[in-house]
């Protein structure tokens, strides 16, 4: 089958057009590869971790990391280093390779995922033909490796940590694909990158305001994600105050590092899903042709402006809300995100059948 | 509960937080905001005029006046004050050779200025004391082992002073009873 580059990896043939175009695909992958893992992946989670723990400070009336650089924004880089010369200990593990392969496959499940959402009109890395599903696999699978993980470890906590983890795991896959079918009745196609171009640049042409249902399905999106993401108040499997049963425990050096880029990068992955979805990611509602390629960045400033918005949210969730309990977890999840996302999905489902239409 | 009480409930709970972390963010309030002192960068508030009255500090000893009684290193719950005397003029005055303070060890609780007799030993207000060793935190306030020559010297000048503080004492109770001690001493004296 012959495949046309564009229709893959739309940022490859971005980055193949500034080449002559005897450039073999292959390699224009790569090198979008590279460019995406610097450009936005890096930056983001580094991004992240820093508006974290300014944001965090913020509420808690202190000022946060501000010696390393300028306001603390080289942070990242002194903990990069902190993490490189950690002495990796090697706990005793009734699985070793399961414990050593947990971190870096749900890593890797979650930042390709990443590469699988649009960050402007051009800049999507892989461009599946269904890639919300794709995505909502990749979601379930990250968590499904940190069990195995601490499922294969030998202390006792963490093993019971991993049981926990399979427990909001059950509690959020649901409300999630059920949530997950409002854009999709909306936009007519499962492709992520369909989804955000079937949306306007104004909020009445968003999925979230398209009528209650779109309201309702991104409120249990967004709520179910926040479970996903094991932040407070939803940190049941692994927490601070729990730290030495949990599943970070484990590792030391650079394999920590790699669960606290997780944490950031599932955070960055659910807030870019909720503005793919709902909020018309990089759709400006003004005209661009002025700009020509240059549009892409405006695009691209769009989107993470309205990112910010959502880590804000999600970082002043953390430190507002007490933390529940795993019961109440289930219980929350099951009585009130699945009947709500259920309840969104045939809002969504009469207003598409009333004839109302977004653009 | 009903379902419907239970919702209601828990939104209630989820805008009762966001409300109260929302004052806290932008320094909204004004008896919110930021309390780190990023000392010592800037100064925010605290120079040391602002420190309490009776702020205890690194301990300074008057030699001069110290009595080498010991009361303070006796007291000391660290055992930081470290003193050596020799014999002096009379008993409750010592040549107080060696009063080291460590310190890197003490707890500024002030129990030894509470009890030392002569007020020598005193809290000062200074709270800066990074040092690059550790050794420069033992302050030394002792007059080093002395010649005879030194230690008559200063038991002539302890008598001295010993007169004298006894004149002001009495001049202040009574000038009459002064003149009169003063004249019986000039004849003693004849």
């Amino acid at each position: 089958m012959n495949f046309e580059l564009s229709q893959i990896s739309p940022f490859s043939a971005f980055l193949g057009s500034f080449f002559s175009p005897l450039t073999p695909a292959w390699l224009l992958m790569i090198l979008a590869t590279v460019f995406f893992w610097f450009g936005v992946l890096a930056p983001a989670t580094v991004v992240i971790s820093f508006l974290d723990r300014k944001i965090s400070a913020d509420i808690q009336r202190r000022v946060g990391p501000n010696r390393t650089g300028p306001y603390g924004l080289f942070q990242w880089l002194s903990d990069c280093i902190k993490f490189f010369f950690k002495e990796d200990l090697k706990r005793a593990a009734r699985e070793p390779v399961l414990v050593a392969l947990g971190p870096v496959i749900a890593l890797a499940f979650v930042f390709c995922s990443i590469a699988s959402v649009p960050v402007s009109r051009d800049f999507v890395l892989s461009d599946v033909e269904g890639s919300l599903i794709w995505i909502f696999g990749a979601i379930v699978f990250s968590n499904l490796t940190l069990f195995w993980t601490s499922y294969a470890s030998s202390k006792k906590g963490t093993v019971l940590s991993g049981y926990r983890l399979l427990v909001v795991m059950s509690s959020y896959v649901v409300p999630v694909g059920v949530a997950l079918l409002s854009p999709v009745l909306v936009s007519g196609t499962a492709n992520l990158r369909a989804i955000v171009n079937s949306q306007g640049g104004f909020p009445w042409q968003w999925i979230f305001f398209h009528g209650p249902g779109g309201v309702f399905s991104g409120v249990v999106l967004f709520w179910s994600l926040l479970i996903w993401q094991g932040r407070a108040p939803f940190d049941v499997a692994s927490n601070e105050s729990e730290f030495s049963a949990g599943i970070v425990f484990q590792f030391s050096g650079v394999r920590q590092a790699f669960l606290i880029i997780l944490e950031y990068a599932t955070v960055f992955l659910s807030c870019e899903l909720m503005v793919a979805l709902f909020f018309g990611s990089y759709i400006t509602p003004f005209d661009l042709e002025f700009f020509g390629r240059g549009s892409n960045l405006v695009e691209f400033i769009c989107f993470w402006s309205k990112v910010f918005g959502l880590v804000y949210l999600v970082t002043w969730l953390r430190w507002s809300l007490p933390k529940f309990r795993i019961d109440q977890l289930v219980s929350m999840s099951w009585k009130f995100l699945v009947p709500t996302g259920v309840v969104g999905v045939v809002l969504t489902a009469a207003f598409l059948v009333m004839g109302r239409s977004l653009k | 509960m009903t379902y419907w009480e239970t919702l209601k409930q828990a939104l209630q709970t989820l805008q009762n937080s966001l409300k109260t972390t929302f004052s806290y963010m932008f320094g909204i309030s004004p008896s919110l905001k930021t309390i780190t002192e990023e000392y010592p960068d800037r100064l925010s508030a605290r120079m040391p005029e602002d420190l309490p009255l009776r702020f205890r500090g690194f301990l300074n000893n008057d030699i001069t006046k110290c009595s080498g009684c010991r009361y303070c290193s006796d007291v000391c719950p660290i055992d930081c004050i470290h003193i050596e005397t020799e014999p002096g003029p009379e008993r409750n005055i010592s040549w107080v050779a060696v009063f080291d303070i460590d310190h890197s060890r003490c707890m500024f609780c002030g129990l030894c200025v509470d009890v030392c007799p002569t007020k020598s030993l005193t809290h000062t207000r200074n709270y800066e004391g990074s040092v690059f060793d550790i050794e420069s935190l033992i302050h030394s306030y002792g007059k080093g082992f002395a010649t005879k020559e030194m230690k008559h010297a200063w038991a002539q000048e302890q008598k001295q002073k010993e007169a004298m503080a006894e004149e002001l004492a009495l001049l202040q109770q009574s000038p009459v009873s002064a003149e009169l001690r003063r004249r019986s001493r000039s004849e003693d004296s004849t």
